[in-house]
């Protein structure tokens, strides 16, 4: 069976290794982009399994990234995780399937995914 | 209590010398000063001279009325109180007199008692005035200290929501390092312990930076001005950026002008004002990939007792926005590389040096810093 695809969003270079290292591990494949912009134009060719998001972002700006990706036909079922350095998630990101306030628990945050997609 | 006039001080007025006499005696008798005037012209030079707080005066007077006299010193000081001296018969002079704001009107022949609730009256009114402006006085004083308090606290507020964020995020990047080194570790994947164990590194020098940053941003300490060598200086500036460029291929361009040069400064302060400028110019060539060579130049000039720092990079350059933007605190052009701290600490550190920083930049063309700091500070900084 091919492997579910995660879609990792952050502008972090060091954490984007960290989460796919984290899905490697886990059994997941994994597809980064480094901003809103970036994961824009990945979404166009490849729809993704689930969404890690970090909401602060240069660039395309997290929330309106979530607010653009729930309007598209073929995103909007995507399960997204917001994982933010923010203390609590923005209004406009409720609609996320969770939210992990960094530094997030990597058992806690396989646990989502796993539930969602594993 | 502070008031505009002297309470104890009454101006008489009247043009009959044994009603002065008499009122005189029992007004010294109740502790006043007084001050005594036959007409109304004499009795305004007394008032702009003495300042009295309270006015007693007749209503008829040859020459400029009682009425007169009580409307122009209402005019000079709203708040002198002005107790009329009314004869027999003289109602509705009386009357008129109140219209124009006198506290009181006593009728002749003046009793003692008559007089005494008058002046109470006066007296009284001057007190709650007083007491009055007072209050308003702390009302604005307090006022004003809430709305420094709330800037503070706002300020505060923002710094501290800005440092956790950043914390978090290098909070993070400490599990990644590690998360990376235990999972090679159980691979048995040693080549890969090494990726993790520099990210690790990388990841503490930058809070340590940071916390040295928080620091110098939190106390603005006084500088400690002392006649530097420029060249010297310079040079000591340039060694430690120089790892850096020379680690990342940039050509690094140094010209430090004659060894003669002195300026008073706060060392320390302009070395990380310096660096920070430097540091950045670093990035923003590495930031740039579609040169394929990079330059900084650093340079030490001087003009009409100026000392110049100017600091050239080829990298990406700025735009508008960017510019505009750059020497406020938190903000950053690098993402997460930047914690917002750097040039907003340069600015201040040139400011308190009552220098100026000069930018620009431009996309693709690359950033020009030009610090000009006075070399001699005459005055305390």
């Amino acid at each position: 069976m091919e492997k579910k695809k995660i879609l990792i969003i952050d502008d972090d270079p060091v954490i984007v290794k960290y989460l796919e290292k984290l899905f490697h591990d886990n059994g997941y494949d994994t597809i980064f982009a480094y901003d809103g912009l970036e994961a824009d134009s990945i979404v166009e060719d490849v729809i993704p399994d689930l969404i890690t998001l970090d909401i602060e972002m240069p660039n395309e700006w997290g929330p309106r990234f979530f607010r653009k990706l729930t309007k598209n036909k073929s995103c909007k079922e995507i399960p997204v995780i917001v994982i933010s350095g923010l203390g609590s998630a923005d209004h406009s990101i409720r609609k996320a399937v969770k939210f992990f306030s960094k530094p997030f628990d990597s058992d806690k945050l396989m646990e989502t995914v796993n539930k969602e997609i594993g | 209590m502070r008031t505009s006039g002297q309470i104890d001080k009454i101006l008489l007025v009247d043009d009959e010398q044994d009603i002065r006499e008499v009122i005189e005696i029992s007004l010294s008798g109740s502790g006043y000063t007084v001050f005594t005037a036959e007409n109304g012209k004499q009795a305004l030079d007394i008032f702009k001279k003495e300042k009295p707080l309270i006015v007693l005066t007749d209503i008829k007077m040859p020459g400029m009325s009682g009425i007169d006299l009580l409307r122009k010193i209402k005019n000079i000081n709203p708040d002198t109180e002005v107790i009329i001296i009314t004869g027999h018969g003289d109602t509705d002079l009386a009357i008129k007199s109140l219209k124009y704001e006198a506290i009181d009107f006593i009728t002749k022949p003046i009793s003692y008692d008559a007089l005494q609730i008058a002046l109470k009256r006066a007296n009284d009114k001057i007190i709650t005035r007083c007491q009055l402006e007072e209050y308003t006085n702390s009302l604005e004083i307090l006022l004003r200290e809430k709305t420094e308090l709330q800037d503070h606290l706002s300020s505060l507020g923002i710094m501290i929501g800005s440092i956790s964020h950043g914390i978090k995020g290098l909070l993070t990047r400490l599990d990644g390092g590690v998360y990376l080194m235990e999972s090679a570790y159980e691979n048995s994947k040693f080549d890969e312990i090494g990726e993790g164990l520099s990210i690790f590194k990388e990841t503490v020098n930058r809070i340590k930076k940071m916390v040295l940053d928080i620091l110098y941003s939190a106390k603005e300490r006084k500088l400690k001005l002392e006649k530097i060598n420029v060249a010297e200086f310079a040079a000591d500036v340039a060694v430690v950026i120089e790892q850096k460029i020379e680690k990342n291929k940039i050509e690094f361009h140094r010209d430090f002008g004659s060894d003669d040069i002195e300026c008073e400064m706060d060392a320390k302060y302009i070395h990380s004002a310096l660096i920070n400028i430097l540091d950045n110019a670093v990035d923003a060539c590495l930031a740039d990939k579609t040169k394929s060579s990079h330059k900084i130049v650093f340079k030490v000039d001087q003009d009409n007792g100026n000392l110049i720092f100017e600091i050239k990079d080829s990298g990406i350059g700025m735009d508008l926005k960017t510019r505009e933007k750059i020497f406020n605190l938190f903000y950053s052009s690098k993402g997460s590389k930047g914690t917002g701290f750097g040039l907003f600490i340069t600015d201040s550190i040139i400011k308190q040096h009552h220098g100026r920083i000069n930018l620009n930049s431009a996309i693709g063309k690359g950033t020009h810093f030009n610090i000009k700091i006075p070399k001699h500070h005459t005055k305390k900084a």
